[in-house]
């Protein structure tokens, strides 16, 4: 009798444990909207500022999509701030021959980098943090030295930065990036070699393709974005997505995407992530707390969601 | 009535469940110095989680233990070791990347420290002496534990669990590890162990081994106590049964006597070099159950990689029907070939992880044919699967994490047989596996030959090999030593002559 109460009472523990764990994404994102309603006087979901909310989260969300590959994986692509300020160069250099070249420009860019980053980790099995943390650096260095301050597109550019073509964008590739996770090998494969690299070898994954493949694509995705951050201010400057891999990062966490990547990771973390996470940035502008508190804001904030959502019962198996 | 001065180790009402599973109910025993008790019981029955409880590895739900008359409530396993109490696990249980003699006294590293400072060299001094005192001579202490066989580690294992003159060793599963000699070398220590005092609790699937190491048995079934034994009661036909808990089927292995083997080559391996194997070449036909035996290092593993591509031949080819070249492992599974590798948690499954995730992993091309891969497909892929190969599991939706060994084969099976594999590799596919779905893996084989797909069985077990193969060929060193023919009759003598 003792031990049935105890063995429900553990069950249902375990259950509650569970639920908050699959909804971990939803929580965060309530808490955050809650609290910076009440905040700001609900300024926050004002029209004026949902629109602004949105253009935060447009690129966030974008990149955190094409991350979702890499951590599925159990890897991290710490260079995509710099592929973002790399290929808004490329767009910009490539406007002075041509308006048409500044999308296809920046798309290689971004491919090209995302190949690099693909080849160093599956090929020459650098590990991903050091590997994506060095291109970074590399990007940065080759950015500004060759814009050699900013390097600005014709303001007509604008145009492009009209919501409705983000909306579209977005939603392509979220219809898109969503297939390829859930409903194709692609996505499946990313998860089994983010499980276990053998096993997955074994049943027959190209283990080095799929890995390329995840930077390659979120190197393009990336160079997407920096097309829109170029088209948004019009001008590429070596500042460009700065930091920007931190937000994306910080997004993903935010949604309950576990690092150790595998079969836990869920695409819907991107997505909810990023929303929390633009909600975040816009709440914290509005209520005026300054750029160093912000800092220490996200910095608290990575630490407890690290310390929440890590699954140690499942990294603790001894390899 | 025994005498209570001689118990050494008494466990009392011991429950433990996981969820809702239930992996101890009200489990007793009673082990006194002086014996090696052995532990039985099918793969889920409780084994090891009584053992490691007792190791204070986990934490058990209620019931309480006694160590020489005294409560005993380990905290972890460096309590219980200093209780006098360790364990040998089944799979690896040592630290990687950091030297041999840091493993042996892992946790009791203040023994060597000296002004603060550890002084390496007393400590590999007194490892060797830790090694010297189980009998090994030939493993250098200093060197990283990463660079010795999985057989070499195992013995660092128990040269750790015997170096603290444990009352009460805990040997788990150790044996399916170890070559002849490295068993030879743990029966030694057994012994020693009884016989100055302590006891020993011997966990292992093989039955005969039980009946030759063991004064007496305790037999568990579904987490609840079935029957202790004394010597004079062992019989290999009453145990299964206190096991199983029904009467087996007798035959086990093939009955039949082997017939012609087809000519039709479906993959040949023609002058590999691959690791430790050297200019091998060899044919699979169809339909055939092609045996490959040896001493645990002599290449028979690195051969099955390489049949599979897994491993890329530093000369020589691989080919499938005599014109295809094996290009790597996922050209292979495309070209229906399958491979069941002998460890079975690290490289043939995802652990955490869901049986039908497992099942659909190489198949998920197939399933995509007719438009996107949906939960429906996938799920309905899995279902027929591990009904036909009986897993048990709540539902396909359970994590692979949670089954029993013998499960997470079945579940490696059906992912197989769920491809429409033709060419089988399997390296041990019955290691570390209960009686009852041993033979169940034995049938499966049997069947599936009759449908003709090839089979490639490698085994460190003889009696595996001569009672399931067609054709066995023996590996020497790398070589292939000897050839024999189920008509011709196989026996173990032959067999081991060429091995040696």
């Amino acid at each position: 009798m003792e031990t049935q109460t105890a063995l429900k009472k553990s069950c249902r523990k375990a259950r509650l444990k569970t639920l908050l764990l699959n909804n971990f994404s939803f929580a965060g994102l309530l808490l955050v909207v809650v609290l910076f309603e009440i905040l700001t006087d609900g300024k926050l979901l004002g029209e004026r500022n949902l629109l602004n909310i949105f253009n935060n989260f447009f690129t966030i969300g974008l990149s955190a999509m094409a991350f979702t590959f890499v951590m599925a994986l159990g890897e991290l692509d710490l260079s995509v701030g710099a592929i973002v300020g790399f290929s808004a160069m490329a767009g910009a250099f490539a406007a002075k021959l041509s308006l048409w070249l500044i999308l296809p420009a920046a798309l290689l860019a971004g491919l090209l980098i995302g190949f690099l980053n693909g080849f160093a980790i599956a090929h020459l099995r650098v590990e991903s943090f050091i590997g994506t943390l060095a291109m970074s650096f590399i990007c940065r260095g080759l950015t500004t030295w060759l814009l050699n301050g900013s390097v600005g597109v014709p303001i007509a550019m604008r145009a492009f930065d009209a919501d409705w073509v983000k909306i579209v964008t977005f939603l392509v590739l979220l219809a898109v990036l969503y297939f390829l996770f859930e409903h194709c090998a692609y996505g499946k494969h990313c998860r089994a070699v983010g499980s276990s690299k053998e096993a997955a070898r074994q049943s027959g994954v190209s283990v080095k393709r799929v890995r390329l493949l995840a930077f390659v694509l979120s190197g393009v995705v990336c160079g997407l974005v920096g097309f829109f951050t170029l088209i948004r201010g019009c001008t590429a400057s070596s500042g460009t997505g700065n930091a920007f891999e931190f937000d994306v990062l910080l997004a993903v966490l935010f949604g309950g995407m576990p690092l150790t990547g595998g079969w836990v990771v869920r695409f819907r973390s991107a997505v909810v992530g990023s929303v929390a996470m633009a909600v975040l940035k816009s709440g914290m502008s509005l209520t005026g707390i300054n750029g160093m508190t912000q800092q220490i804001v996200q910095g608290v904030i990575l630490t407890v969601v690290v310390v929440l959502s890590f699954d140690r019962k499942n990294s603790a198996v001894i390899k | 009535m025994r005498d209570p001065e001689k118990c050494l180790f008494r466990a009392e009402k011991i429950c433990k469940s996981f969820g809702q599973v239930r992996a101890l109910a009200d489990f007793d025993i009673e082990i006194c110095g002086g014996e090696i008790r052995g532990l039985v019981g099918e793969n889920g029955s409780g084994k090891s989680t009584f053992s490691s409880i007792a190791a204070g590895m986990q934490k058990y739900d209620s019931g309480k233990m006694f160590l020489c008359g005294e409560e005993y409530h380990p905290g972890n396993t460096v309590d219980a070791m200093n209780h006098g109490i360790s364990m040998v696990v089944q799979e690896q249980g040592t630290i990687p990347k950091i030297s041999i003699a840091a493993n042996i006294f892992f946790g009791k590293e203040a023994m060597f420290v000296q002004h603060g400072v550890l002084n390496v060299r007393k400590m590999n001094a007194e490892a060797r002496r830790a090694l010297e005192n189980i009998g090994v001579t030939n493993i250098d202490p200093a060197e990283m534990i990463d660079t010795l066989s999985f057989e070499d580690r195992k013995l660092v294992e128990l040269a750790r669990a015997l170096y603290a003159q444990p009352k009460l060793w805990v040997v788990d599963e150790t044996t399916t590890a170890l070559s002849i000699s490295g068993r030879e070398i743990l029966y030694r220590l057994m012994h020693k162990v009884r016989d100055s005092g302590g006891a020993v609790l011997f966990i292992s699937h093989d039955i005969d081994e039980i009946m030759r190491m063991c004064d007496s048995l305790t037999i568990l079934r579904d987490g609840v106590l079935t029957a202790n034994l004394k010597k004079e009661n062992f019989s290999a036909e009453g145990i299964r049964q206190l096991m199983i808990g029904r009467e087996l089927s007798g035959h086990y292995y093939r009955e039949d006597s082997g017939e012609n083997i087809s000519d039709e080559i479906v993959l040949e391996m023609r002058g590999v070099t691959a690791g430790e194997v050297k200019n091998a070449t060899l044919a699979l036909h169809k339909g055939e159950i092609l045996g490959i035996g040896g001493l645990s290092d002599c290449g028979m593993h690195t051969l099955g990689k390489a049949m599979f591509g897994l491993i890329t031949p530093s000369s020589g080819e691989v080919l499938k029907d005599g014109k295809e070249k094996v290009k790597n492992s996922s050209w292979a599974v495309k070209h229906n070939m399958a491979y069941v590798s002998k460890n079975r948690d690290t490289e043939s499954m995802m652990l955490v992880c869901s049986v039908k995730d497992n099942i659909c992993l190489p198949s998920l091309r197939d399933l995509k044919r007719l438009g996107p891969i949906s939960l429906k497909k996938q799920r309905k892929h899995a279902e027929t699967w591990s009904k036909k190969m009986e897993v048990k599991a709540n539902s396909v939706d359970t994590f692979c994490n949670t089954l029993s060994g013998g499960n997470k084969q079945k579940v490696v099976l059906a992912k197989w047989l769920g491809k429409g594999a033709e060419i089988l590799i399997l390296d041990c596919p019955t290691r570390g596996i209960d009686v009852g779905t041993k033979a169940a893996i034995y049938q499966l084989i049997e069947e599936l030959k009759k449908e003709g797909r090839s089979i490639v069985l490698i085994s460190e077990e003889l009696p595996e090999l001569i009672g399931m193969s067609d054709r066995i060929l023996l590996l020497k060193d790398g070589n292939i030593s000897g050839e024999f023919l189920r008509k011709d009759g196989l026996t173990e003598g032959k067999l081991i002559q060429k091995m040696i």
